[in-house]
């Protein structure tokens, strides 16, 4: 590969584009996170009015609402408060739990913290296992064990996983002695802790495992039948290094095609595991801010997700510009 | 090769057919309404009264997926054969088509005869050839011996803490599931067939826009977008089958994309309009017709995933209480787990058997669909 200015130019225009459309895509999400408070009716008002009534002051319940609205900033045009919404989330302030008071920025850290210590290794096993299973069960010559392998795939995302943790929490893990029987206050920084988080990670990793076996699977198929790989195989060339070559040439459309199937696969996970297991991270705080009706939190929460997705996203458009040179400025939309 | 198949699927398909769905469906749902109208507000009708709220969508998706699904199918056999000699040589893929055909079938019928009612005379009852200790229900219907309280045929899966029978709740939840799966692809379809086709066929900027548009909708899947919805309009079957169908039509929504893209370049399109054939007569005649195969397949692709998040949602008490709903059955066998374990294993069995057939299934259709990837 030659790396020439052009090439080069190229390749930090194809950057630029791609950060511009993911920044785009953040503040897409942001607007669309504020048009949610700002154009439908707020749950607290209603509250508060019902209380005030129940209480028997609806006199005063007008004042009341005014300086709810005002403490949060509500008697001001939406244009001010859009503007303000938008400095607000650049600048990292996110505004502050109604429920607990704590900053929200500061709750989705030490909920990320949780969900991503067992979720990485989960997806880094899941997706290294499953592309290797299936690349080497599409390359493999024997037709029954490639079906009994894509029949443990197929299985594997069938099992539902909120099922899998709470058979494991109620019937094996008591079982086990060593094994903690909650989250430890210091998890995931201790050994218990890190224990603890081993069976999430697991089945997070279990349900990648699945989506991206049948992935590789498919794809190592098309090019299982291509003719470089029979000569390569023809002249004696060991499956390993095919498989190599293969993974070199589908890395692309396995990227590709796989992304936005796993985000969908591991937010449900995450809430589930979290919401069986009662780990603190994303998840469970979402599902607790949602039955607490603690709007800022759901929110910050939401878009947590959503700029991972975008994250990701954009890290894949260059990752892909980066591995198929054929991928240029044009978006690759052939 | 892929668009010799294609022809041999679409190839029978008179201008004549392709015109009177459209009117046929119209029609029907316009009864649907009228009938609805007349059964609530003049006098009661029979069947129509019995309907829950949701099957206000359901039947008329139901009706869409017969005009649009099954018909073509009904009246131009030959169009599946591909699809039946493919299965047939596959004990999986043909086991998967038959139990997805006993899901539908049963989801639709069985509950016309089964009541759901109670026995608080026969609570936790293991299923048939298998037993139970004595000390976790009141009332044995089997024999008991060594102090463990067998199985009987009146309940062969079992019951559950209140004496509901376990088959006939799982056969509910089949009904649950195939309305949520059925509604929530009758709205997929149209708008990814809408979205995919405008890119595909436009192309440039148009193109560019509606995929980034997807990319970016694809970064918040539809279980995160309900959680919002039930939180700001409360939870309602309405809310969940309308968040799911208005937002996962993005994968399907690409691949209509690809497949236009590829037939558009293709050269029968470039002879249209070389003979002077306007857009919509492209649109009617040449595209469309070849995208079924590719539209059938992503959205049997998909159901696997919408099955198994609805089921998460009712275990998570985030739906409204269906009793019957496979993920809320689910839930209530969960609190008495090891020792009455039949009451969650079967509606597990049930969904892993329907969403491992849907995959199945729609890796089976890609295969006949898009022969490059066969074995």
């Amino acid at each position: 590969m030659f790396l020439t200015v052009n090439v080069i130019v190229s390749r930090i225009r194809t950057f630029f584009s791609h950060g511009i459309f993911a920044v785009l895509g953040v503040y897409a999400v942001v607007t669309l996170a504020f048009a949610i408070v700002a154009l439908t009716p707020d749950p607290g008002e209603a509250f508060l009015a019902h209380n005030l009534a129940r209480q028997g002051q609806a006199d005063k319940i007008e004042a009341k609402l005014q300086a709810y609205r005002a403490a949060r900033n509500l008697d001001q045009p939406v244009t001010t408060r859009y503007i303000r919404w938008l400095v607000d989330i650049t600048v990292l302030d996110w505004g502050r739990s109604f429920a607990t008071g704590r900053p929200v920025l500061s709750m989705v850290g030490g909920g990320l913290t949780y969900t991503l210590s067992y979720v990485v290794p989960g997806v880094v096993l899941g997706t290294l296992g499953g592309i290797w299973a299936g690349l080497k069960g599409a390359l493999d010559s024997d037709s029954r064990s490639r079906r009994g392998l894509s029949l443990v795939s197929y299985v594997a995302f069938g099992v539902p996983s909120f099922w899998i943790a709470a058979v494991f929490l109620v019937a094996i893990a008591p079982t086990i002695s060593w094994f903690p029987d909650r989250l430890p206050a210091d998890a995931p920084f201790s050994l218990a802790g890190a224990l603890f988080l081993v069976p999430p990670a697991l089945i997070v990793g279990a349900n990648v495992f699945a989506g991206q076996l049948r992935y590789a699977r498919t794809k190592g198929r098309e090019y299982a039948l291509s003719d470089f790989v029979r000569q390569h195989r023809a002249i004696g060339v060991s499956r390993l290094r095919v498989m190599w070559y293969v993974l070199r040439v589908a890395a692309v459309p396995l990227l590709a095609v796989s992304l936005a199937d796993l985000i969908a696969i591991l937010v449900v996970n995450v809430f589930v595991i979290e919401f069986v297991f009662n780990i603190p991270g994303i998840g469970f705080l979402t599902y607790e801010a949602i039955l607490d009706r603690d709007m800022p939190v759901v929110l910050g929460m939401t878009m947590v997700v959503a700029l991972t997705g975008i994250g990701v996203n954009f890290f894949q458009e260059v990752a892909n510009a980066a591995l198929d040179p054929r991928i240029g400025d044009d978006g690759g939309s052939a | 090769m892929t668009d010799t198949v294609t022809e041999v699927q679409t190839g029978s398909d008179t201008g004549d057919r392709l015109d009177r769905k459209p009117l046929v469906s119209i029609a029907g749902l316009a009864t649907f309404a009228v009938l609805v109208w007349y059964s609530s507000s003049v006098s009661s009708l029979p069947y129509l009264d019995g309907l829950r709220r949701i099957d206000l969508l359901f039947v008329p998706a139901l009706f869409l997926f017969a005009v649009y699904g099954v018909a073509p199918l009904v009246s131009n056999p030959e169009r599946a054969q591909p699809v039946w000699e493919y299965a047939v040589r596959r004990p999986l893929v043909l086991f998967s088509l038959l139990w997805v055909g006993g899901f539908v079938v049963v989801g639709l019928v069985a509950p016309l005869f089964i009541d759901l009612s109670y026995d608080l005379a026969a609570t936790h009852q293991a299923p048939v050839f298998a037993s139970a200790e004595a000390t976790l229900s009141n009332d044995c219907l089997g024999t008991v011996a060594n102090g463990r309280c067998s199985g009987t045929w009146e309940h062969p899966l079992g019951t559950t803490s209140i004496g509901r029978d376990v088959l006939t709740l799982v056969l509910y939840g089949m009904r649950e599931a195939l309305t949520f799966a059925t509604i929530v692809a009758a709205l997929i379809v149209p708008i990814a067939t809408l979205v995919g086709v405008v890119a595909g066929y436009r192309g440039g900027w148009t193109d560019e826009i509606l995929m980034r548009i997807v990319d970016v909708q694809q970064t918040l899947p539809a279980f995160v977008i309900y959680l919002i919805a039930s939180f700001l309009y409360g939870e309602s079957q309405f809310l969940l089958v309308a968040v799911f169908g208005l937002t996962s039509w993005g994968s399907v929504a690409r691949i209509v994309r690809n497949e236009t893209v590829h037939l558009r370049a293709s050269e029968f399109v470039t002879a249209a309009t070389v003979v002077g054939a306007g857009t919509p007569h492209i649109l009617r005649r040449h595209i469309l017709p070849k995208l079924s195969g590719a539209i059938a397949t992503s959205v049997t692709r998909q159901i696997p995933m919408l099955l198994l998040v609805e089921a998460a949602l009712s275990y998570m008490d985030l739906t409204v209480v269906t009793t019957g709903s496979w993920g809320r059955t689910i839930r209530t066998g969960m609190s008495s787990f090891p020792r009455a374990w039949w009451v969650s294993a079967v509606p597990v069995v049930a969904l892993c058997v329907t969403v491992v057939s849907f995959s199945v299934l729609g890796d089976a259709l890609r295969h006949v669909v898009d022969p490059r990837t066969s074995e």
